[in-house]
């Protein structure tokens, strides 16, 4: 029944992925190290010697003025871009460098700046992409074991509907993706994103464009997965939102970070109001 | 939007188109829209037989022959359908697989070199035919294979570009006399350069009856008891009723269109299947959006390309079936127009839907494939055959005197040549007015199982779901 494990209710508080043997008390308590990390594009150095780490079970806001590297940051710790040099740590495995689908394998796992809905596909369906290693994957299971195939298709379908109804979207179930609002798609992400078991997930501006009162939803339901025990990194342009809501902050400017800490140190630090807010607060 | 019990009726789509009942018929219920679809085209055909008073056999050649056709464009369409409709990889390349299969088939199946070949024909490896299929196939998928593998890893136009690349060069690697033939291990083997390849592998439908006839066989403990008894024995004997002269070329046509629909329906079955489960449901969310799949954990490269190696081996089949019963194969057979023959079937029925594909094909089939042939073949013989003038020039000549007669017996004379201009207004004609085809705006669920909310959790769960 091992397979159907992985189908079934995530439980964020087992210990996964300790399979690093040195510094394991270490490891679980900072899932993701990232080090000296630098990527360039032509002459533009879009991230410069950024290093950080992630505890377990938090929520960290990592903001920026525009063009400070955190989506570049983010592009280089999910795969989706190869970084020029430094270390990308998750779980005391290096991940440097490995494809964005073998990063989200290892349970770490984006949701994108734009949210991105499978539109043509419905609710429903763009949720049962997300479980991994279904059986039905498999193109011969898919075509000649279908009774083994549909067993879990149950789950999932159930598991779906479960997670649907936990961000009060399952009236949607049957709606074609494309066909919701921008809030919306935001939450279809989310929730999408929560069924392939991540650790930690990787928020990339998940507040823009979304309502004041679905607003309030999506972080209602983010400290709810958090205190399950999901790790958070959330890149975000709202200030107010990260300080209200992160227990810890990093602050990028012009690809280095600038200084990290709590909501308090950030807002009080000269370099921040300088660089970020200029002198706004 | 739809409500949230989502019964399996509800599927995205809205009542109203789901209940279009006229006389009777359901035309929301895909099986009895197709069914309805065929029996029309067949009456139409029958009806227009009848009217030039086309003797039996003619007719029923004919009927043999539109079965054939809508075979062959549903079975295309559904192929590509997996590629296009599911997966969103831009083939164009489709008749360069066609050509692989067979010729493969033609080099693995024909006869051994020998005193019965002509010293201008190459010979073949002398394997059954079925293996040749089996070989056919293998070497469409693995062309596939080789067009995916760089042009994959780029945006989606580039495999357009190397699958049409791709199916010229196969075209001139058939051309070629450097391939046209050479000894492998002992076996006089090759291509056939601009000669073509004879394929004097024996009846396809008999090595398919014959083999069809396998458990027969053991019962009856004679060889080939389906083919000699119950073929040539009762089914020709029975049409030498009425067609006394000859009847087997007749009833092999219909038999071997049968034989073809056999395996549309294998064809539907199967693309179903990978359509309507978790496979076929990445394939889905690659055609949306590849990176969303890749950061889901999906490795999309791979599912790419199963899903383009498997069509290209339907494709391959296609070819065998389509082209391996005509005695002889020239590379010139496989133009592009064909690839854009099965691409208009495909536009019309709608991509993304297989009823819809299999509908294209017939319609395809039916309407702008044979029907224009057929058309004049009616008009003609109801005008009692008028010859037509030979140029446009004498064609236009009676028009300053008010004759118009000559120019439309021109036109009717020319409709091979306007059957491709048809072909074009109908494809923009279908652009404006219905750019997702006749079933493309209603998509097939990408589950294995109804997507309907599982009874036993129906009670909302107050824990936020999230525990069992």
């Amino acid at each position: 029944m091992s397979e159907s494990d992985d189908v079934t209710v995530p439980d964020a508080d087992a210990d996964v992925g300790l399979d690093a043997g040195s510094g394991a008390a270490d490891v679980a308590d900072v899932p993701l190290k990232v080090r000296d990390l630098r990527k360039t594009f032509g002459g533009i150095t879009a991230v410069d010697n950024a290093g950080f780490e992630i505890e377990k079970g938090s929520m960290t806001g990592l903001i920026g003025p525009n063009g400070a590297g955190k989506s570049t940051t983010f592009n280089c710790i999910t795969g989706t871009y190869t970084p020029d040099s430094g270390v990308v740590e998750f779980n005391g495995e290096d991940i440097t460098g490995l494809k964005p689908y073998e990063v989200a394998d290892r349970g770490l796992v984006r949701t994108f700046q734009i949210a991105r809905e499978l539109s043509e596909m419905t609710v429903l369906e763009n949720m049962m992409v997300a479980p991994m290693h279904q059986r039905g994957e498999s193109l011969w299971k898919s075509v000649f074991s279908r009774k083994d195939v549909n067993d879990q298709e149950a789950e999932i379908l159930e598991r779906a509907w479960e997670t649907l109804e936990f961000f009060d979207i399952e009236h949607l179930a049957n709606e074609y993706a494309g066909n919701l609002s921008g809030g919306q798609r935001k939450l279809l992400e989310l929730a999408r994103a929560l069924l392939t078991d991540p650790e930690m997930l990787l928020l990339d501006e998940p507040f823009a464009g979304v309502n004041p009162t679905l607003e309030e939803r999506l972080l209602e339901h983010i400290h709810e997965l958090r205190n399950e025990g999901y790790t958070f990194l959330i890149v975000e342009h709202d200030m107010d939102l990260i300080m209200q809501n992160c227990e810890k902050v990093i602050v990028m400017h012009q690809g280095r970070i600038l200084t990290e800490g709590t909501p308090e140190h950030v807002r009080n630090n000269e370099d921040v109001i300088e660089a970020y807010l200029g002198g706004e607060v | 939007m739809s409500d949230s019990d989502g019964e399996p009726g509800s599927y995205g789509q809205s009542e109203e188109e789901e209940r279009a009942v006229v006389l009777g018929i359901d035309f929301g219920n895909d099986s009895n829209m197709l069914i309805t679809l065929l029996v029309g085209v067949f009456a139409i055909y029958l009806i227009g037989g009848v009217v030039i008073g086309l003797p039996f056999r003619g007719l029923m050649n004919q009927i043999g022959q539109l079965s054939f056709w809508i075979a062959v464009f549903a079975m295309s369409a559904l192929a590509l359908n997996l590629h296009w409709g599911y997966t969103g990889l831009f083939n164009i390349g489709i008749v360069g697989f066609m050509a692989t299969g067979v010729y493969i088939t033609g080099v693995l199946s024909k006869p051994v070199f020998g005193a019965g070949t002509s010293a201008a024909e190459v010979g073949g490896f002398g394997l059954p035919l079925l293996v040749g299929i089996a070989g056919g196939m293998l070497a469409a998928a693995l062309l596939g294979l080789i067009a995916a593998l760089p042009a994959l890893r780029l945006r989606a136009d580039y495999l357009a570009i190397v699958t049409i690349a791709l199916s010229e060069i196969v075209r001139f690697s058939l051309l070629s006399d450097t391939l046209s033939g050479t000894d492998i291990g002992g076996y006089r083997v090759g291509l056939g350069g601009g000669d073509g390849l004879i394929l004097d592998y024996g009846d396809p439908l008999e090595v398919f009856v014959r083999t069809a006839s396998v458990p027969f066989d053991l019962v009856f403990g004679q060889s080939g008891w389906l083919w000699e008894e119950v073929y040539l024995g009762v089914i020709v004997e029975a049409v030498s009723g009425p067609i006394p002269t000859n009847p087997k070329p007749v009833v092999d046509n219909f038999a071997y269109a049968f034989v073809l629909l056999l395996v549309l329906g294998g064809f539907y079955v199967l693309i179903t299947r990978i359509g309507s489960s978790p496979f076929g449901r990445v394939l889905k969310s690659i055609r949306e959006d590849e990176d969303v799949t890749n950061a889901l954990g999906k490795n999309t490269n791979v599912f790419k390309i199963k899903s383009f190696m498997v069509g290209c081996a339907l494709m391959g089949l296609i070819g065998i079936l389509w082209f391996g019963t005509q005695g002889s194969v020239t590379p010139n057979t496989f133009r592009p127009r064909i690839t854009f023959y099965i691409w208009i079937a495909l536009i019309i029925g709608g991509a993304g839907s297989n009823t819809g594909s299999v509908m294209g094909g017939a319609i395809f089939a039916a309407f702008l494939f044979q029907g224009p042939r057929y058309f004049k073949n009616v008009v003609e013989t109801v005008l009692g055959n008028p010859s037509a003038p030979s140029s446009f020039g004498q064609a236009m000549l009676p028009i300053s005197q008010g004759d118009v007669f000559p120019m439309l017996l021109y036109v009717l004379d020319s409709i091979r040549q306007l059957q491709l201009f048809l072909m074009g207004v109908v494809l923009i004609w279908l652009m404006h007015r219905r750019p997702d085809g006749l079933l493309g705006h209603r998509k097939e669920a990408a589950s294995s199982i109804p997507l309907t909310r599982p009874a036993k959790n129906s009670e909302v769960a107050t824990d936020g779901g999230e525990d069992q």
